[in-house]
């Protein structure tokens, strides 16, 4: 950890300088709307002759605040609900957008004028529940905590979803699931679930005739889609200042939704449908169309290869010597263990998040977390490795008189080297799985399409990711097996 | 307990397992550190200032050979000399000379330890005990994981083997017959103390306690046909 910080900090300084010679960059979370509102930004300020970039479908809400304060990104979609309620921790639940402002020119961020539709978070169930059990308002709900629900993992977590919501109508259902947000409808669909929350704007609520429970005790704060954008930029860049003007007001629900709709349901690509809404002609160079299944898995191959390479290479750097330190400190060991164990317990979000300030978005933090993940593999089997020596042996070589480092290099490391070789396969292994969660933050990947399959719900495109991943890590798997079948030595062979 | 031994001479360290013999020997290397009293090795206290260059004044020997698994034996061989700097010429010559000594097949140098029976492992190791010639060798149960007739052929070559080097000689059984038979200073020991020091003529017209004349008399003779 402490030998890791001066490379973060190198990163660190490398990519602060990257950031003045960027052009401007709107940033997206990882769900259809708001993929589709950063298109509309993108082409609206292409409209104002701006030099723009979508860095698309970043993780979630604390990624994008995180990205835009770090000056990663120059203005991204957000919702007047979240701010309160998530963001900025010190302003009433319900501050109108004058009070926002205000606070937000405070750390320098501004806050436009509402896009005109509102997307609020609200529980729905099936039409044929809601008629059987006469379902209209969220407190009908307290009578039945037989109803299943199936609410998204943010909802559950967030201090407005599901701990404010249940405590304001007494819920206390028998069975509730957390569940990704896109997988709910499909799961109420099948039903596995009874209730879900789900967005105002979703287009399946109307496709699949869902009953929204009517807010009856006034619980959900308003969700009023805005757009926030650095100053700075605004200032320096004064056609963003007009792209954003231009947008006011300009979104009903009903477009909302059926932009949705467009997206998810007749699976038609962002940018075609944010042209369409602008009255603009569509976009014909769409990536997905004109650049061939075999380039882009191989393009994301090599993304995701540097992601897993660079990792490594930097745990082994770091791991091996650390293992190596601590195999002949007991006491020291336990602590170097606990350290790397409790990296590993990291949920990767946070630790993305947590990587943005130093790091940025894209393939850098995604490069730091994994490198911590592989830390733990390499370091623990070092030491049991180093430590699983025969006393016999390790008195030998220290009785023929050898120094420590021609003790270590010439028989102890290569005594150890299966058990370590098995913890850098581990960690190589678990580091191509691990990876595909760089899509979150922007830094390519197998991760990528498995993010937009499962946000679009098209199946083909989650295989275009996990089929590679895993055609990926079988082939990592069976290369390291290769490799230490080589390096074993005689001895072991021919061993019977 | 205080004992010396003299530049040249060879002594058996005989005892029970757990009386300390092995120990008397790791004391010597440095490979552990007295709680009290002190090791003294041509007139200097062994301490790690000095552990080092007392190691490679000691061949050392142990039961299971101690031969690292992942080298052939000429690789164990070179060790150390190509640490010292020795040319490869100069490392080749020595283990000629040695394999001589010890009666090896120079093919067998080639092999991997786990391609070695036990004797030829034992005659390896204590090739690799001598290899840069220091004046001292150490042995621990050096015969001990052998079968009885190889056993007996070594201590054969064995006693050769001391009388050709001329050098300091500790061996350490627990097999009394062939202490006697491989050194003529004897020393007993049990629960780390010195019971009796001499030779088994000692031993036997006058033993120290009752414990000697037990250990004496603890070695089985096969019945007359």
């Amino acid at each position: 950890m402490l030998l890791a910080l001066p490379c973060l900090v190198v990163c660190n300084m490398a990519c602060a300088d990257s950031i003045s010679q960027r052009g401007l960059v709107v940033g997206s979370k990882n769900f259809t709307e708001s993929v589709v509102l950063a298109e509309i930004v993108r082409l609206e300020a292409e409209q104002q002759n701006l030099k723009i970039e979508h860095r698309r479908a970043l993780g979630g809400t604390a990624i994008l605040w995180q990205a835009l304060l770090q000056n990663q990104i120059d203005i991204y979609p957000e919702y007047t609900g979240t701010l309160t309620q998530e963001l900025l921790h010190d302003l009433p639940p319900r501050a109108d957008l004058e009070v926002l402002r205000q606070r937000l020119a405070t750390i320098g961020i501004g806050i436009s004028a509402p896009l005109g539709f509102e997307d609020g978070y609200a529980l729905a169930v099936s039409s044929e529940i809601g008629d059987r059990l006469k379902l209209a308002n969220l407190s009908d709900l307290r009578t039945h905590p037989e109803l299943r629900f199936g609410l998204s993992n943010e909802f559950i977590d967030r201090a407005d979803g599901w701990p404010g919501l249940r405590a304001a109508y007494e819920l206390a259902p028998n069975a509730l699931r957390g569940l990704d947000h896109d997988l709910a409808y499909r799961a109420l669909h099948d039903r596995a679930v009874d209730v879900i929350d789900v967005y105002t704007t979703d287009a399946e609520i109307a496709e699949d005739h869902l009953r929204v429970l009517n807010d009856d005790r006034g619980y959900f704060p308003r969700y009023d889609a805005v757009l926030l954008y650095r100053l700075d930029s605004a200032a320096r860049e004064p056609a963003l200042a007009a792209t954003i003007r231009q947008l006011s007001q300009r979104i009903s629900v009903e477009d909302m939704r059926n932009m949705n709709a467009e997206v998810k349901l007749q699976h038609r690509d962002e940018s075609a449908v944010a042209a369409e809404f602008l009255g603009q002609a569509a976009p014909v160079e769409s990536h997905a169309k004109i650049v061939s299944l075999m380039l882009r898995i191989g393009q994301r191959t090599l993304e995701h290869l540097n992601l897993v390479g660079i990792s490594l290479g930097l745990a082994l750097l770091i791991g091996l010597p650390l293992g190596i330190f601590a195999a002949g400190r007991p006491a020291m060991s336990q602590w170097i263990l606990a350290l790397t164990s409790i990296l590993q317990t990291v949920p990767s979000l946070a630790m993305l998040v947590f990587l943005i300030p130093f790091l940025g978005i894209g393939a850098k933090p995604a490069i730091a977390a994994l490198f911590f993940y592989s830390l733990l593999p390499i370091v623990r089997n070092t030491i049991a490795g180093l430590t699983g020596i025969d006393a016999n042996l390790r008195d030998s070589a220290r009785a023929l008189g050898l120094p420590a480092q021609v003790r270590l290099l010439r028989i102890e490391l290569p005594l150890a080297q299966a058990t370590i070789f098995a913890g850098i396969s581990t960690a190589a292994v678990i580091n191509v799985g691990t990876a595909t969660l760089g899509a979150l933050i922007g830094a390519g990947g197998y991760g990528q399409p498995i993010l937009t399959g499962v946000r679009l719900g098209n199946i083909e495109l989650i295989l275009e990711g996990a089929i590679p991943a895993a055609v990926l890590a079988l082939l990592v798997q069976a290369g390291f097996t290769q490799i230490s079948a080589l390096l074993v030595p005689r001895h072991q062979r021919s061993a019977r | 307990m205080t004992l010396d031994f003299a530049a040249g001479s060879v002594t058996a360290l005989v005892g029970s397992s757990g009386s300390g013999k092995s120990t008397l020997l790791r004391l010597l290397l440095g490979l552990e550190w007295p709680d009290q009293g002190e090791i003294i090795f041509n007139n200097a206290v062994v301490g790690p200032h000095n552990a080092v260059a007392i190691r490679r004044a000691c061949g050392y020997v142990i039961q299971s050979g101690g031969l690292f698994p992942h080298l052939s034996a000429a690789a164990n061989l070179a060790l150390l000399p190509r640490y010292l700097g020795w040319t490869q010429a100069a490392i080749d010559a020595r283990i000629r000379e040695l394999a001589e000594l010890v009666n090896l097949d120079a093919p067998m140098l080639a092999r991997y330890p786990g391609e070695l029976s036990g004797g030829q492992r034992q005659r390896v190791a204590l090739m690799r005990a001598l290899i840069i010639d220091p004046p001292v060798l150490l042995l621990d149960e050096p015969l001990g994981a052998l079968d009885p007739i190889i056993r007996h052929q070594l201590q054969d070559e064995l006693l050769k083997i001391f009388s050709a080097i001329a050098k300091t000689v500790i061996v350490v059984t627990h097999d009394l017959a062939e202490a006697a038979f491989l050194a003529p200073r004897l020393v007993l020991m049990r629960s780390g103390r010195v019971i009796q020091d001499g030779t088994l003529q000692d031993f036997r017209k006058r033993p120290a306690d009752d414990f000697v004349s037990r250990f004496v008399a603890a070695q089985r003779v096969l019945p007359a046909a």
